[in-house]
């Protein structure tokens, strides 16, 4: 068996293993067996525990690191730039400010208390659905203009640039005008955190994931295609202009939704796709799925350590995602010191 | 059956490089295109690879236009190797050479595209590198992998941008040769920029020189006189023959005329 067949069976054992890890472990330990028998059995009062928090938040994390690890493969391709993350286009920023908007100045959510101290944040479904918009609203933006003057990728990047900067300054200009409980709750939103994904929040990230892979998918040989550059893309049959369009919609997309949902979690969609390609190279027929199941054992990695490094404090996992992945990625760096 | 080109106006967004071409490609020949840098060579390559959308005239394969071909068609008919580039992304020998049959894939590569690709490989003699990263080739290999990915799209006609540059004189001529037989044996309509005339003497079926986006002369390399290549490269110097090749050779770079005087003076 080849060496690339047998890195994406190693990948899914990693993801299942990690899985399993990360229902059994936490305030309440549930060793292995007792997982697959609670599984089965729904009546039990650790089922609940099961069931109700540990599964929603294990495959919250599934869909959420596989999301941003195949839309970070995908960007890194139509912009050209190995430096290309879910969060490029200004996402992160455009749903930040979104979540702000809603919380600040329509005073949408419901207080809950959060964080070690116990304070009161407002977050709801208000709050979600207007950081969707912000995110999207960003990127539309950015492809609008490309489309009106036919933006280079590098130009792409660079209003990218421009616009998460204009977000973050209409960010603190509505935090500026408020009180404490309203900006604690914007700042608690970019704390990107599995823990708020629901069985309602994982349907629709399922969907959203299903068929934006589908989609992307697809168009496989296209994006090796591009790695050549344009002009040999369109000689191989791809439409370098129509197809970075297309994607950088559908990663938008897909980046939104886990991002409305938990917040900001960087650097998994960044790193995820360079592990996969320092260790088979580019070839998009794997590095898609592959980078999917790498961002996904990424995020239950780090969301396993953030919950057990200061138990029984949980920490949110967008605080844990860049602290781990930074060394992991540093090591590949320099093991094989070239991309 | 031949790559018509008539009337041919291309550019960029504010210059107009190429400004009116015709020419007829004839298949089974190698054409090489000379001039000087800024003649509007590559430019022309890439208007009759579709990578570029000509400003007027047409372009015709075997009688159809093709403008009304997409690129996918195109992509089955016409190889194009751009000027060397500096995408080489990380990627398998095998891998980069399949990508030419990308056109013809419905969902992926099937057992038809690997033999295809399998018989290239054997042909261009790469057996053995097919599992080594391409960015990890020399110059010479890469040009190879290169030219084989063209290839393998099966193509009707082979446009090749300055093909060999950067090469060793070994690997040039292989290229080349490589280049040469191919043509002939599929009757390839064959266009290759060169700017190494006594290459282009020795390679060339057809000669097409262009200057300041114009065909300034085209015909069989036993026709070309030296003055053609002194009006176009603005050089002084002669054609010899030695051991049965005709060779170019460069006396002064000063032409009698007045070009050289910049025009303030």
């Amino acid at each position: 068996m080849s060496f690339k067949w047998s890195l994406g069976l190693f990948l899914l054992f990693l993801m299942i293993l990690l899985a399993f890890l990360s229902i059994s472990y936490g305030s309440v330990n549930i060793s292995f067996l007792d997982v697959m028998r609670l599984l089965f059995q729904k009546d039990r009062e650790e089922a609940y525990i099961v069931w109700e928090i540990r599964l929603p938040r294990t495959i919250g994390g599934i869909l959420t690191g596989a999301s941003l690890g195949v839309s970070g493969a995908v960007m890194q391709n139509v912009l050209q730039n190995p430096l290309a993350s879910p969060f490029t286009l200004g996402i992160s920023h455009g749903a930040a400010f979104g979540a702000a908007f809603a919380i600040i100045v329509l005073g949408a959510g419901k207080t809950f208390n959060v964080g070690p101290e116990g304070f009161s944040i407002l977050q709801g479904v208000p709050v979600v659905f207007s950081a969707f918009c912000g995110a999207l609203l960003t990127v539309l933006i950015i492809l609008g203009l490309s489309l009106l003057r036919s933006l280079s990728p590098q130009a792409i990047i660079l209003a990218g640039v421009a616009l998460s900067s204009l977000f973050t300054s209409a960010t603190m200009f509505l935090q500026y005008f408020s009180d404490e409980v309203r900006v604690a709750s914007t700042v608690f939103w970019t704390f990107g955190d599995v823990g708020k994904a629901g069985w309602q929040e994982n349907k629709i990230m399922a969907l959203t994931f299903c068929i934006s892979f589908a989609l992307l998918w697809v168009n496989r040989w296209n994006y090796n295609a591009m790695l050549w550059g344009d002009e040999t893309a369109k000689n191989l049959g791809t439409n370098p202009k129509f197809l970075r369009i297309f994607s950088l919609l559908i990663c938008a997309i897909l980046t939104a939704v886990p991002t409305a949902f938990l917040g900001i979690i960087g650097f998994v969609g960044l790193i995820s796709p360079h592990i996969i390609r320092l260790l088979i190279g580019n070839d998009y027929t794997l590095l898609i799925p592959f980078s999917a199941m790498a961002g996904a054992g990424l995020l239950l990695a780090s969301d396993l350590l953030a919950r057990t490094i200061l138990s029984p404090i949980v920490l949110p996992v967008g605080i844990i995602t860049s602290f781990i992945g930074a060394p992991v990625f540093l090591t590949l760096l320099l093991r094989r010191n070239r991309f | 059956m031949s790559l018509e080109v008539k009337g041919l106006y291309a550019g960029y967004d504010r210059s107009l490089v190429i400004q009116g071409i015709d020419a007829i490609f004839s298949e089974g020949r190698v054409n090489i295109i000379l001039g000087p840098n800024g003649s509007g060579k590559s430019t022309l390559l890439k208007t009759m690879a579709k990578v570029l959308l000509p400003r007027a005239g047409t372009i015709r394969l075997f009688n159809k236009d093709l403008q009304n071909l997409s690129l996918k068609e195109i992509a089955k008919l016409i190889a194009y190797l751009p000027q060397r580039s500096n995408n080489v992304p990380r990627m398998t020998v095998f891998e980069s050479i399949l990508l030419g049959r990308k056109p013809y894939f419905t969902f992926g590569p099937g057992n038809g595209d690997l033999e295809i690709v399998n018989s290239i490989i054997e042909e261009l003699k790469l057996r053995g590198f097919e599992n080594k990263f391409v960015d990890e080739l020399s110059g010479g290999e890469l040009q190879k992998v290169l030219l084989a990915r063209c290839l393998a799209q099966t193509p009707k006609v082979l446009l090749l941008d300055e093909p060999i540059n950067h090469l060793d004189p070994k690997n040039q001529i292989e290229i080349l040769e490589i280049i040469k037989t191919t043509t002939y044996r599929v009757n390839l309509i064959t266009l290759l920029v060169l700017h190494d005339l006594n290459l282009a003497l020795r390679y060339g079926d057809e000669l097409f020189f262009m200057k300041d986006g114009k065909l300034l002369w085209k015909g069989f390399t036993s026709e070309v006189i030296s003055e053609v290549i002194e009006m176009v490269f603005e050089v002084e110097g002669e054609l010899a023959e030695f051991s049965n090749q005709r060779l170019f050779i460069i006396s002064s770079y000063s032409t009698p005329s007045e070009k050289r005087v910049p025009k303030a003076l």
